[in-house]
């Protein structure tokens, strides 16, 4: 008994000096996403948000390797855009999910299950985004995790593998961003421009 | 019934701790694995500990730690649980499942860092790593039971 007790008073001790260390050197960055969950909160909205059944038509034929894909439905606890996937050609995207973890589907599944698509065009040559793409690939099969850390090589959700594969390029998406890399943050990279106004 | 809540209160916090020791590690991917073998050993000396603690006929054991098993794993449970449901066509996909799945996932963190090793798909959608978590509660509970039951059957004990 003894040696359980000592060990979780340890383990205790170091998280609470983890959780002290973050709180004293919050970012902006990191108190905007935690005011606007909280705003959300208040108004009834917490998770991923909620899919109306309505389909956008959002034309994603002018794609090109090294794009990124957006999803969007109402009522999510961190933006107007609740899931991103990097362009990875042939029809197809790299996304992550808690269930299927990484791996590549189909782009067409954003007309179907979000209300909102939108698609971005990183403004980098064209060789860097191929490199990213090559990345991108070699994460299939790596787990969603939602409390990811940034520089984890093995946890993953949806915009820290966009945000990733830029950024082992040198090129950072949101370089004062917060502990998450929420999709709203990339869309409003200066990196990125859009492709073409978003489905609805 | 003071045992029974102690024990739940003690593995409950193990798993955090543990957790959130793996979650810390996670920069450094082979090093985050060693929080879950370290977890287990101690899952094992909780429920030998238990035992010796636990003066009762055999029967009366299996079912306490069984118990105890139960409360300690409700977070992970659930998703267990659910998941099972989901795939027999009793319950459907909807706003909460997520978040039930979410909470699973938070809950095992301390194997997440080992599973995230393993790559591959089962049945063609789900990845392994998630059916590990779905598996894990389970197996847990009966680590528990074992260790507890092991250590009743060992000569000397009353």
């Amino acid at each position: 008994m003894r040696i359980i007790t000592r060990t979780l008073a340890w383990g205790a001790v170091a998280l609470a000096l983890f959780i002290a260390h973050n709180v004293v050197t919050m970012r902006p960055a990191t108190k905007e996403v935690w005011r606007f969950a909280w705003s959300e909160l208040q108004q009834g909205n917490f998770g991923v948000g909620r899919w109306d059944g309505e389909e956008n038509d959002f034309d994603f034929s002018q794609l090109e390797p090294g794009d990124i894909v957006l999803g969007g439905n109402t009522g999510s606890s961190w933006g107007h855009w609740t899931h991103a996937a990097l362009y990875i050609g042939d029809g197809q995207v790299m996304e992550t999910f808690l269930q299927p973890g990484t791996k590549p589907e189909p782009v067409g599944r954003y007309n179907h299950y979000y209300s909102d698509a939108g698609a971005l065009r990183v403004k980098l040559p064209a060789e860097v985004k191929q490199r990213a793409v090559e990345r991108a690939r070699k994460l299939e099969g790596k787990p969603w995790y939602m409390l990811a850390p940034k520089n984890s090589p093995e946890l993953w959700y949806c915009s820290k593998v966009v945000w990733w594969v830029y950024a082992q390029e040198g090129y950072d998406l949101d370089p004062d961003g917060p502990y998450w890399i929420v999709p709203d943050r990339i869309a409003r990279s200066p990196l990125v421009e859009p492709i073409q106004p978003h489905g609805r | 019934m003071r045992h029974i809540l102690r024990y739940s209160a003690l593995l409950i916090a193990m798993e955090i701790v543990f957790s959130g020791i793996a979650f810390l590690l996670a920069d450094w991917p082979w090093l985050a694995v060693l929080p879950a073998p370290a977890f287990i050993a101690l899952v094992w000396v909780a429920g030998a500990s238990f035992a010796a603690d636990w003066e009762r006929p055999r029967g009366s054991t299996a079912v306490a730690a069984a118990l105890i098993g139960l409360v300690w794993q409700l977070p992970g449970l659930q998703g267990s649980i659910r998941f099972l449901t989901d795939e027999v066509g009793w319950t459907a996909y909807d706003g909460i499942t997520d978040l039930q799945d979410f909470a699973m996932q938070t809950w095992h963190t301390v194997f997440l860092t080992v599973f995230s090793h393993v790559g591959g798909q089962v049945g063609g959608y789900y990845a392994v790593y998630y059916i590990g978590l779905v598996l894990a509660s389970p197996l847990l509970i009966l680590l528990f039971i074992g260790a507890a039951l092991w250590k009743w059957r060992r000569p000397g004990h009353a």
